[in-house]
């Protein structure tokens, strides 16, 4: 298969899954898909290397995610340093969808990017704690300390049974 | 319903309408590669012929001293310590704390790159958000969409420029032979690079890395060099071996001002938000400041402060924030806080370890309401 078939099947295939993590993320489709579009073709631009990587996929999405966190730090500054990242466009524009889902939608907005990012890598993209580690560049407790504080803050608004976190996702010396 | 499946119900509504087909992806990615052809071609394009080394004169001049600081600059304590490995430089910029480890200047085990990292922190929560090997240096500055970096690890004498978004580290020569640069200044698309050994001012482009333009401004023999370089996004400014400040329009490329400070061998170490520019004199405790105006008109020597009455007190740089000027001192190891109109020090914040383990600063950086203070396997952030 030539460069470009294989880079299209890659992209066609990923590209529904990785715009809805990082519509997560970011909490803002637009951008999402912005900073997406870039990280594919900075992708293309190194295909030759990106395309042998054990994951691609997780190449882009970590690409994506340093434009997006680049692209609102910068708007961070302009707007006299907002306390919060990214007002999700979703809670303005909800669309059908049950109310554990519209809780959902408020509770995310309360999570710091770090901790909505580690949230979605290991809930909907069904990572490790070690491989959220890697792709985060920090340390599994980090990971574990984050995944729980998140767990935690959805529990407010989604009900306790939320709040527990998995084994392998424990933060260390807790109970679990 | 677990969380999974919540979360997944919650983002089944977002369609890949809004993104484009693969060729116009690719067609954006065959831009960028070639912008990287162009770099890399710049990078020889970029040799030059090399000039004999310089040395620095030193000299001494009749200054004038600020008041010593009298107490605690009033309600700013080190409110945090981020373990970050080594030393190295610190710099805000693109809304991130960027801290290098130089690793002792060492290169890797085979020899090909430069052994230490550069880290990513997020100044609000301070958090290490990423660890970049190779991306290591000093003088750093952020722009056109890069930290860069002069980087002298082993024999290498290169700049660095780490992408911004994929965190690639590419280092480019920028004389031949290659020859450390001593800083750059990123104005719009255009860089500025100040080139000691061959006496020029470097410009060149962020995106292709093509020269735009050298402007010789002496001989390193005569001290007339360019040493240092900053910008407020306008101008440019170089500083040379004999206390010349030269302005320069970032737009023509024309000086527009050359002013004597009363001291040789300064280095221009940064320029506050209300343009006044701050230089540190060759005994390493003397700051020396500029008022400079309009474009076109010309600045104006202000004021020279001691920051140390002790001959081994050093000053490891200078960083703004919004209403104050800092300084970090190292004998003492402490933070001055500074008055940016009357250049009167108000305070001073020591940098006291654990334990009274010895915090000694080797660089500045600030966010508009706190400073981080690099030292010795940390960097301490103080804030109100």
């Amino acid at each position: 298969m030539s460069d470009q078939a294989a880079f299209d099947e890659f992209y066609l295939g990923t590209r529904l899954h990785l715009l809805r993590q990082l519509t997560m993320m970011t909490g803002d489709r637009e951008q999402a898909a912005d900073v997406l579009q870039e990280a594919y073709a900075r992708a293309w631009q190194r295909w030759r290397r990106v395309s042998r990587l054990n994951d691609p996929m997780a190449w882009v999405r970590t690409v994506a995610w340093r434009v997006a966190i680049s692209q609102h730090r910068r708007s961070m500054v302009a707007s006299d340093r907002l306390r919060r990242y990214f007002a999700p466009e979703v809670a303005a524009d909800p669309g059908p969808a049950s109310d554990r889902v519209l809780d959902l939608r408020a509770a995310l907005q309360l999570l710091t990017p770090e901790h909505r990012r580690a949230l979605v890598l290991y809930e909907m993209c069904g990572l490790s704690v070690a491989q959220v580690a890697v792709e985060t560049e920090v340390a599994e407790g980090t990971v574990k300390s984050r995944l729980a504080r998140a767990r935690t803050a959805l529990a407010a608004a989604l009900g306790p049974e939320y709040a527990v976190v998995p084994t392998d996702a424990a933060p260390e010396g807790s109970p679990l | 319903m677990n969380l999974a499946e919540l979360m997944n119900e919650l983002a089944g509504d977002v369609g890949t309408q809004a993104l484009p087909e693969p060729d116009e992806v690719r067609g954006v990615g065959d831009r960028l590669r070639r912008r990287q052809r162009n770099r890399l071609a710049a990078g020889a394009a970029a040799l030059v012929v090399a000039a004999a080394a310089t040395a620095v004169a030193v000299t001494g001049g009749g200054l004038r001293s600020a008041p010593e600081p009298v107490g605690p600059a009033e309600g700013w304590r080190v409110v945090r310590a981020v373990e970050v490995p080594g030393s190295g430089s610190a710099i805000v910029g693109d809304g991130s704390l960027w801290v290098v480890n130089m690793a002792a200047h060492r290169l890797t085990d085979d020899g090909s790159a430069p052994a230490g990292d550069l880290y990513q922190l997020d100044p609000e929560s301070g958090d290490i958000v990423a660890r970049i090997p190779e991306g290591v240096g000093g003088w750093p500055a952020v722009g056109g969409g890069a930290v860069w970096l002069m980087t002298a690890a082993g024999d290498l004498n290169v700049l660095s420029r780490v992408d911004l978004a994929t965190h690639e580290v590419t280092r480019i020569k920028t004389t031949h032979p290659p020859t450390l640069p001593r800083g750059v200044a990123v104005v719009g698309n255009t860089l500025w690079v100040a080139s000691l050994d061959t006496g020029e001012l470097i410009v060149m482009d962020t995106d292709t890395l093509d020269v735009l333009r050298r402007i010789q401004l002496g001989s390193p023999a005569s001290n007339q060099a360019p040493n240092s370089v900053v910008t407020d996004g306008t101008s440019v400014w170089v500083a040379d071996g004999d206390g010349v400040v030269s302005r320069f329009d970032a737009a023509t490329g024309r000086e527009t001002s050359r002013l004597q400070l009363p001291a040789s061998g300064v280095r221009l170490t940064g320029i506050d938000p209300r343009g006044v520019l701050y230089a540190i004199a060759s005994d390493g405790r003397t700051l020396l400041t500029v008022t400079t105006g309009a474009a076109g008109a010309p600045d104006e020597y202000a004021r020279t402060v001691h920051v140390g009455t002790g001959s081994d007190t050093v000053l490891a740089g200078v960083a703004f924030t919004d209403g104050a000027t800092w300084l970090a001192t190292s004998s003492p190891d402490q933070l001055l806080r500074m008055d940016p109109q009357s250049f009167e020090i108000t305070g001073r914040t020591p940098l006291e370890g654990a334990n009274h383990k010895s915090n000694v600063p080797v660089a500045i950086a600030a966010t508009d309401d706190a400073v981080w203070v690099r030292v010795d396997g940390q960097v301490i952030e103080v804030a109100p």
